[in-house]
Formats: C-alpha cells, sequence, structure tokens
C-alpha cells in the first residue's frame, strides 16, 4: 500500500527525515511515534504530497508520488482520508456539510445517505445541523473522522487525533480508529501518546533526530 | 444547491459589507462609463446630422453648352462617394443672390451681365467625409472637362471628422479605464475574501480538491459583484435619463431629442459580469496543491 524508499526530507539546513525506507501492507495499522519535531507530521505530509521529498522515493497505492504532477495531486488525495490534530473543519459549516464536503469534491452521489452513515458510526447523526464551533472537542473530532471515513478511502491518516481530547475520548476515538481499519482501511497514526499504542499488538515506527527505528508488535 | 453556488453566495452574504462597498464602487465605475457612452452616442447622432448640412460647390466654365453641362451631371450622379447632385445655372444662382441681399439691391445696381456662374452643389456620403478623402474627391473631379473651380470647405470637412474622431477616442479611452477599475476592484474584493478563506481553501486542497473546485466560488463571486454592480449602474443611468428627457426638456428642449441606446442596458451588466470574472481570476491565479 505505501513504500518509502530512502527518502530524506530537510527544512532549511534541518534533516528531519533521514533516508527513511519502510513497506505498509493493505489493511495494516501502524503507529508512527517520537517526539515533538521529530517528522511525525513531516511524514504524513508526504504520503499526502504536501511536501515533496528532497531524496528517495514514495509509493500510494498506485501512485508514485515522487514523480505525481500537480494536477494529480487532488485524485491521489482522493483516496486518503485525513484527520488532523486541530480538526480542521469548517466553522460556517454544518456538521453535515462538512462531512458531505469531501464527497462533494469527489463528485459522489447519494451523499445524503453517505453522510448519515458516517455520522452514525461516529454516533452524531443527531447533530448533523450543529455548527462545528457549538460542539465538545471530542466531538469535533468525530465529525472529522466521519469527514475522514465518508467516502471510504482506502487509507487513513490521523495526525495526534487525540491530543486536544481527555482521556474518555481519546479512548472512545481509538476505538473508531480500530473499528475502520477493522473493516480494511489501512491507518496510519502520529501520536506521542505511548497510552495510544499500548497492547495495540501493532507496528509502530519511531523517529528520532531523522531516523526510524522500528519496533515489532507490544 | 450546488457546493460551488452554496458557497458563492454564503460569502457574498457573510462578507456583505466589504461586498457592499466594492459593488457600489463597480456601480459608480460602471454608471460613469454608461453616462459617457450615453452623451457620446447622442453627440455622435448630432454631429451625424452634419454631414447633411455638407456640399461642395462645383463652378462651370462660361458658354458650356446643355449637352456638355448634362454630361457633367450624369458623369457626377455616377460616383460612388456621390449622395446627390442639383444643377444651379446662372440665372437661378442670379436668382439665389438676389435673394440673399434683398434689402442691399444697390449692390447690383450698373452690372447689366450675370457675373455669376453656372455650379452644381453636390452632397457627398457620409463616410466620404473627412478632409483626405474631399480633398482627394474634389482633385478627381477638377479632371472633367467644362469645370471651372470647387469650392468644398475644408474646414467643415476638418472640424467634422475631427469632431467625429474625438467622440470615439474619448469614449474608447474612458472604456478602457474603467475597464481597468472595474477589474481592479474585483480583483482587489476577491483577493481579500480569498485571504480570508485561506484557511478553508488549505482543507479543501488536503482532501483533495482540484484547482477548478477551489476557484470556481471565487470566480462566481467576481462575476455576481460586477453583475450587481451593472444592475445598479443601469438603473441609475435610466433614472437620469428619464429625469433629462421629461423633467429639464421643459427648460431646455434641446433635450427632448435625447436618446437612450436600451441595448447599451443590458450589455453593461454583461460587461460587467465579464470584468468581475476577470478580475477574479487574476486575483486567484495559479494556485498550488
Amino acid at each position: 500500500m505505501i513504500t518509502f524508499n530512502n527518502v530524506s526530507k530537510c527544512y532549511d539546513n534541518l534533516t528531519v527525515l533521514r533516508n527513511i525506507t519502510f513497506q505498509i501492507q493493505k489493511g495494516e495499522m501502524v503507529f508512527v511515534t517520537g517526539p515533538t519535531g521529530s517528522g511525525k507530521t513531516s511524514l504524513l505530509k508526504l504520503i499526502l504530497l504536501a511536501e515533496r521529498p528532497d531524496e528517495g522515493e514514495i509509493k500510494v497505492g498506485n501512485f508514485n508520488v515522487t514523480s505525481l504532477r500537480q494536477s494529480e495531486i487532488p485524485y491521489l488525495r482522493r483516496n486518503i482520508g485525513i484527520i488532523f490534530q486541530d480538526f480542521k473543519l469548517i466553522d460556517n459549516m454544518t456538521v453535515f456539510d462538512n462531512v458531505a464536503l469531501s464527497l462533494r469534491i469527489r463528485k459522489a452521489k447519494d451523499i445524503k445517505n453517505l453522510v448519515f452513515d458516517a455520522l452514525k458510526k461516529v454516533h452524531l447523526r443527531h447533530k448533523a445541523e450543529s455548527y462545528p464551533k457549538i460542539l465538545s472537542g471530542g466531538e469535533q473530532q468525530r465529525v472529522a473522522i466521519a469527514r475522514a471515513i465518508a467516502a471510504r478511502p482506502e487509507l487513513m491518516l490521523a495526525d495526534e487525533p487525540t491530543a486536544n481530547l481527555d482521556p474518555n475520548t481519546a479512548t472512545a476515538i481509538m476505538q473508531l480508529l480500530t473499528e475502520i481499519n477493522l473493516q480494511g482501511t489501512t491507518v496510519i497514526i502520529a501520536t506521542h501518546y505511548r497510552e495510544l499504542f499500548r497492547n495495540t499488538w501493532k507496528r509502530i515506527f519511531r523517529l528520532d533526530e531523522g531516523n526510524l527505528t522500528e519496533r515489532g508488535i507490544t | 444547491m450546488p457546493y460551488i453556488l452554496q458557497s458563492a453566495f454564503q460569502s457574498l452574504y457573510k462578507e456583505k459589507w466589504i461586498n457592499l462597498l466594492s459593488t457600489l464602487a463597480i456601480a459608480s465605475s460602471l454608471l460613469i462609463m454608461l453616462i459617457t457612452f450615453f452623451l457620446v452616442y447622442n453627440f455622435h447622432i448630432a454631429i451625424n446630422r452634419l454631414p447633411e448640412l455638407f456640399s461642395m460647390v462645383i463652378y462651370l466654365k462660361d458658354n458650356l453648352s446643355k449637352n456638355d453641362t448634362d454630361k457633367i451631371v450624369y458623369e457626377l450622379q455616377q460616383r460612388n462617394d456621390v449622395s446627390g447632385v442639383r444643377y444651379v445655372s446662372k440665372f437661378e444662382a442670379l436668382d439665389e443672390f438676389k435673394k440673399t441681399i434683398k434689402g442691399a439691391k444697390a449692390i447690383l445696381e450698373g452690372i447689366d451681365d450675370n457675373p455669376l456662374s453656372s455650379y452644381i452643389e453636390l452632397k457627398l456620403k457620409k463616410e466620404f467625409i473627412s478632409p483626405t478623402s474631399v480633398e482627394s474627391i474634389s482633385q478627381d473631379i477638377r479632371k472633367i472637362h467644362g469645370i471651372e473651380d470647387i469650392y468644398f470647405g475644408e474646414k467643415i470637412a476638418e472640424t467634422i471628422y475631427f469632431l467625429k474622431k474625438s467622440a470615439q477616442g474619448v469614449s474608447i479611452f474612458l472604456f478602457l479605464i474603467i475597464s481597468v477599475v472595474v477589474i481592479f476592484i474585483s480583483y482587489s474584493t476577491v483577493k481579500i475574501l480569498f485571504y480570508r478563506k485561506k484557511e478553508e481553501i488549505e482543507i479543501l486542497r488536503l482532501l483533495g480538491a482540484t484547482n477548478g473546485f477551489i476557484r470556481a466560488p471565487f470566480i462566481f463571486e467576481g462575476g455576481a459583484l460586477g453583475c450587481i454592480g451593472g444592475i445598479f449602474a443601469i438603473t441609475g443611468v435610466a433614472i437620469i435619463y428619464l429625469l433629462i428627457k421629461f423633467k429639464f426638456s421643459e427648460i431646455f428642449p434641446v433635450f427632448e431629442s435625447i436618446v437612450m441606446p436600451w441595448i447599451v442596458l443590458p450589455l453593461s451588466i454583461l460587461t460587467g459580469c465579464l470584468l468581475g470574472i476577470i478580475g477574479s481570476l487574476i486575483a486567484i491565479g495559479r494556485l498550488r496543491m
């Protein structure tokens, strides 16, 4: 599903990722961990092609990300659902419209049913007409998850999905992501909270000073 | 409603004050453009009537036979630059002269012979009334056998030509200037809205939106600003026209003959819309993913 082959990324003179090589199979759930500033977000940005690598080759599904043209980037992103630490919801749109947005971008049909389906999965069907600002942090993150899963992507990226949430809500969010993975979606979660991946029996990539080390199943 | 329209209408409403200001600025510019066009159009109609007064006078040689005179008249009538030919014999010329100097007949006392020449009054077609073509036509006619002299009032031809060209020049210049102003207003507005929505655009990009998907609401917005500005402008010019035609003409009857080319009104809305879209396109430019 995802292949990194000797990938490096620098910002000015600072190397955040150095000769990174790994493979992630379809349907896997992988955690990327490391201290703040270790390059977790940069790694996700490279998969999403929000940044281009300085060296190396990246493949995501059928896309050779490294040589992808500007005009093809949207089509790569349409195969990826993404969840951000700060939710990135559009405040002047209702919950329904926020979730529907990813479907409208993909020119999907039967948007109404797909949106309600996604909201049902995150237990927020009753909040469809609410605006994000009146929702709690946990609810906002669940809306972001609904937006990410509504289009049924093959790959889901989550960047610190529980960073702003209390422990109970964080556990609920993790349960959701696990359920999504169990349905066949490849999930990559970047987080520095060890509690999230303790006893999950998943692969863990640890980033430190630009180097990636892989730990086995915990 | 499609997302593009929904997003554009939401933005038009949400940023209503900046949009209202921009619309009024566009409306003022288009109003100036329309008023100028209205004035130039009426000025043009007035100038177009002037060539009807312009004529070329061709004096014929004395003792020309009737046959020769008819030949000259026929030859002139066949020219494609001539719209009318009137032959005036020397006796008719004297009669006309007498009528002109009604109160000063003493001038003709002691003159037994008719000193005037017979002449032909030539009316040219409008499109040939320019200093160069009148000059070349007169030179051409001079070659005809039996012609003594030609008077064609170069100054009148020059003035008519100058006024026509100036009016056209002024209207084209103003159209260009105001087009740039409208494009700039629309550009600035859309640029501001674009920056205000930067975060939203970033989200759309990350979710896989294409350039077209992101740009379309802004282009629609620019077009809508220009369109609404156009509607305000035509309302303004229609009010001005009706006031002049039906109120001021009571005091100044000359205004009774003014004309409003109504077709220009829908065209103004279209122009506003088009200029608004051009401004938006420049403002958004090329987006990077």
